[in-house]
């Protein structure tokens, strides 16, 4: 593997991400949320630009919307995109998360949540798990009908049922289910033997640093939307300008 | 979640000056520090747990440049400040972000560094956002020489004398550090690697340890300076003088953004503060010992108040009012009358309030604290936290809009509709990301405005509430208006910690930034503020406090208000 471009702490992951997705038009509320989905990544081991960038991408380019209708039965709540456009998962993984904290008041644990035609299907799993409350099953089919899941657990416990970290198994919009499942779940057969990742993973990463690699300029480039360019008056108007040095 | 909402009557009722008092900018820009401040509470633990300090390195030349490395041994880990200096062109020295060049940038390492990890450092420390860290970084700083008392100690003591005192009191300091970053900047090591160690969960305990080393290091090579040029009849700084010495600071728009987006933290600094003076005021009755220590720190801060100078004519014309308000306090507790009734620190604490300016009712807060260490230092375990905003989705509109009523009353009464009233916006400029404070109707860039503006934004959040007729759940709300999500998470959270939020509009075309900066830094433990302008202030950080040395632990009590060494040392 190449050299990282940049090799960033989980603050500095916070401070540019979650100015990139501001950069592309997403309110400071979800680009929070966005943050927190990029260190859950990051705490991984995984490359939080690798894993997100294309959902930032498709912000950017208007092919996802963050216009939505939501429509509930005993059986499953179900959030879609308003139009024709694609959901955008930077909508969609804070509004499961709501929907998540919300459900722990609701007395109908079995329902489910379905968000149709996600752009970025792993960053619901990304806010799920950033959320870190309890054990959660997230699911999905590629094009090509290969089922995919993340499981959340507790203590910042998840497993994969792909072996790879390759982006390209996560691209490609889908159907994403989201359904609680029971703790012990992560230990059963069906989950046996999978990729999983734990909260040392999180320990270790906190005195590696997060390596970031080819994607890192475009969130650069996103984040430096947020900044102001610099003229002759505000450099003027600074803190600290014109002072004459007597000290 | 309703049982668990602290409401301003509720600190109220339980004695504590209410919110709507304490968090407005006037009084917030009127702070000093108290024993509860993290220098205060740092150098208590230092001689509480007996610290040991070591030099390990001082590879310095004549002219004062090289590189060293002074270490901390806590119970049970080191911490070693790594700093390198060097000669820089006097025309490119400055305080502001935007500087390229200082006298000296240093770092505060995890541990003991190698050979290696120093190289490497040396390639980066003197670059400082240019550079990049790692984890065993956990502070990054810089600071510029005071030249003319730099030079001036150096040159009395290379001849065998000791400084001008009275140069040396109109400065306090021999560098001022011009930023200190931590919590992850740079690629330094994140808070969360450090938040559960007892020496460093506090408050900015790392950064302030930093200084602390950094001011002990600015008197060791001022010494050596001198010792090289002067030779035999060099002399090194008197004890006294030295202790006198602390480290300037110069603070500018950045800590401002920090105040606002860290409100349960603030809450948690002022609850503190506001408990311990609820505690102390509760008092019926005094000891000798309090009101002894009380008769000993009302003269000394009589001192160091009219030995606080400034140019800057606003704040000088506060220290004068802030003089008179310390006379009358002299001229009551003289009065043996007024100490033969019940309830004295209550009945200082209202005639304060009745007379005083603010800068004198703050300052005789942090007077009745000083002598109850025993009643209230345990509250400095307390100025910390892990919570965070959270939305609450299931809560339905209406009862959002109830919060907003009872909790932001402060914000809903100010006309944002008046341009006059969000004239000013904060933001990061390109250049180095230096924070900057915008007129929103000159100046370009109002778009990419910092999400600072909690009194205009819950505004706007009740504006949009009023003009729904259903009452839909919050987590409804916020996915058709997705703009308001950081706004409703914070109402629903802050709620819960009355003084969580800044009760001012921070966008008013008449709001100075600098009161937030003097709130921030009296926590921090600050004395002398120096106003440059409405954006930047300098300060003086650990004045006062004897050199590692010298610590011990009368003195890690003592230190506050310090005041120019007796004359005889002069």
């Amino acid at each position: 593997m190449n050299s990282p471009e940049i090799v960033l702490s989980f603050n500095e992951v916070m401070f540019y991400f979650s100015r990139a997705a501001v950069g592309v038009g997403l309110p400071y509320g979800l680009a929070n949320d966005y943050g927190r989905s990029s260190i859950w990544i990051a705490a991984g081991g995984l490359d939080p630009a690798a894993f997100t960038t294309n959902a930032l991408k498709s912000l950017d380019q208007a092919q996802s919307s963050l216009s939505v209708t939501q429509t509930e039965n005993v059986a499953v709540t179900i959030l879609r995109s308003s139009g024709e456009k694609r959901l955008s998962s930077l909508l969609a993984g804070p509004s499961v998360c709501d929907w998540i904290i919300a459900k722990k008041m609701d007395s109908n644990k079995n329902q489910y949540f379905s968000a149709k035609n996600v752009d970025h299907p792993f960053l619901l799993a990304a806010a799920v798990g950033a959320l870190n409350s309890g054990s959660w099953e997230i699911s999905w089919n590629d094009s090509g009908g290969t089922l995919y899941s993340v499981m959340t657990a507790e203590h910042g416990n998840w497993k994969t049922s792909w072996d790879s970290a390759d982006i390209y198994l996560m691209s490609g919009a889908a159907d994403v289910t989201i359904r609680s499942v029971e703790r012990s779940l992560f230990n059963a057969d069906k989950w046996h033997g999978k990729k999983s990742y734990s909260e040392k993973n999180r320990g270790r990463v906190l005195e590696t640093g997060v390596q970031v690699y080819e994607e890192w300029p475009i969130i650069h480039s996103y984040f430096s939307r947020c900044l102001v360019p610099s003229t002759v008056g505000s450099h003027n108007l600074g803190a600290g300008a014109g002072l004459v040095e007597t000290d | 979640m309703k049982e668990n909402i602290t409401e301003s009557n509720h600190v109220v009722s339980k004695g504590m000056r209410s919110p709507e008092k304490v968090m407005r900018l006037s009084r917030m820009g009127s702070s000093f520090q108290t024993r509860l401040s993290f220098m205060r509470s740092l150098t208590r633990r230092i001689t509480k747990e007996k610290w040991k300090f070591e030099k390990i390195r001082f590879d310095i030349d004549k002219d004062g440049y090289g590189v060293s490395v002074y270490a901390v041994h806590t119970l049970e880990r080191t911490y070693s400040l790594v700093t390198f200096t060097n000669a820089i062109d006097p025309k490119m020295r400055t305080d502001r972000v935007v500087a390229e060049v200082w006298d000296a940038t240093f770092n505060l390492f995890d541990g003991v560094p190698t050979e290696a990890d120093i190289k490497r450092l040396s390639l980066n420390t003197p670059k400082q956002e240019a550079g990049r860290f790692s984890s065993s970084e956990l502070v990054l700083g810089r600071a510029n020489k005071s030249l003319r008392l730099f030079e001036n100690v150096a040159s009395s003591l290379s001849e065998g004398k000791q400084p001008d005192v009275a140069l040396l009191a109109s400065v306090s300091y021999l560098m001022r550090t011009t930023a200190v970053y931590g919590s992850g900047k740079f690629g330094c090591a994140d808070r969360e690697k450090i938040a559960k160690r007892p020496e460093t969960r506090g408050a900015f305990q790392v950064e302030l340890l930093t200084v602390y080393l950094f001011r002990w290091f600015t008197v060791e090579l001022v010494e050596h300076v001198a010792k090289l040029r002067g030779g035999r009849k060099a002399v090194s700084l008197n004890p006294e003088i030295s202790k006198y010495l602390g480290i300037g600071n110069a603070t500018g728009l950045g800590m401002a953004p920090f105040l606002i987006k860290h409100p349960v933290l603030i809450h948690n600094w002022v609850l503190a503060r506001e408990t311990a003076l609820s505690r102390v005021i509760a008092l019926e009755s005094y000891t000798s010992e309090t009101l002894s220590l009380f008769k000993k720190y009302l003269p000394r801060a009589i001192q160091h108040i009219a030995e606080w100078n400034v140019d800057d004519q606003l704040q000088t014309a506060r220290i004068l009012k802030t003089r008179e308000d310390l006379k009358l306090l002299a001229n009551w507790f003289a009065d043996e009358e007024n100490l033969k009734q019940p309830f004295l620190w209550e009945r200082i604490l209202r005639f304060a309030e009745s007379n005083f300016s603010l800068e004198g009712q703050e300052l005789t807060v942090s007077l009745l604290l000083e002598p109850h260490g025993e009643l209230v230092d345990d509250l400095a375990d307390e100025m910390q936290t892990s919570t965070e905003t959270e939305l609450e989705p299931s809560m339905s509109l209406n009862e959002l809009n109830e919060l907003l009523q009872k909790s932001f009353s402060w914000a809903l009464e100010i006309d944002f509709e008046d341009p006059e009233k969000q004239r000013r916006f904060w933001y990061y400029s390109e250049d180095k990301l230096e924070p900057r404070f915008g007129d929103r109707y000159a100046d370009p860039g109002a778009e990419q405005e910092m999400p600072l503006a909690v009194g205009r934004d819950v505004y706007l959040l009740s504006k949009k509430i009023k003009s729904i007729s259903s009452n839909i759940s919050v987590g409804a709300f916020v996915q058709y208006y997705p703009e308001f999500r950081h706004i409703v998470g914070r109402v629903q959270t802050v709620v819960r910690f009355p003084y969580a939020e800044i009760r001012d509009n921070i966008l008013d075309a008449e709001m100075r930034p600098i009161d937030l900066l003097r709130f921030k830094l009296a926590f921090f433990g600050a004395s002398k503020f120096d106003p440059k302008s409405e954006l930047w202030t300098r300060i003086t950080l650990f004045q006062g406090v004897p050199l590692p040395d010298k610590l011990s632990e009368k003195d890690s009590e003592e230190w506050a208000f310090p005041v120019i060494p007796a004359q005889e040392l002069r």
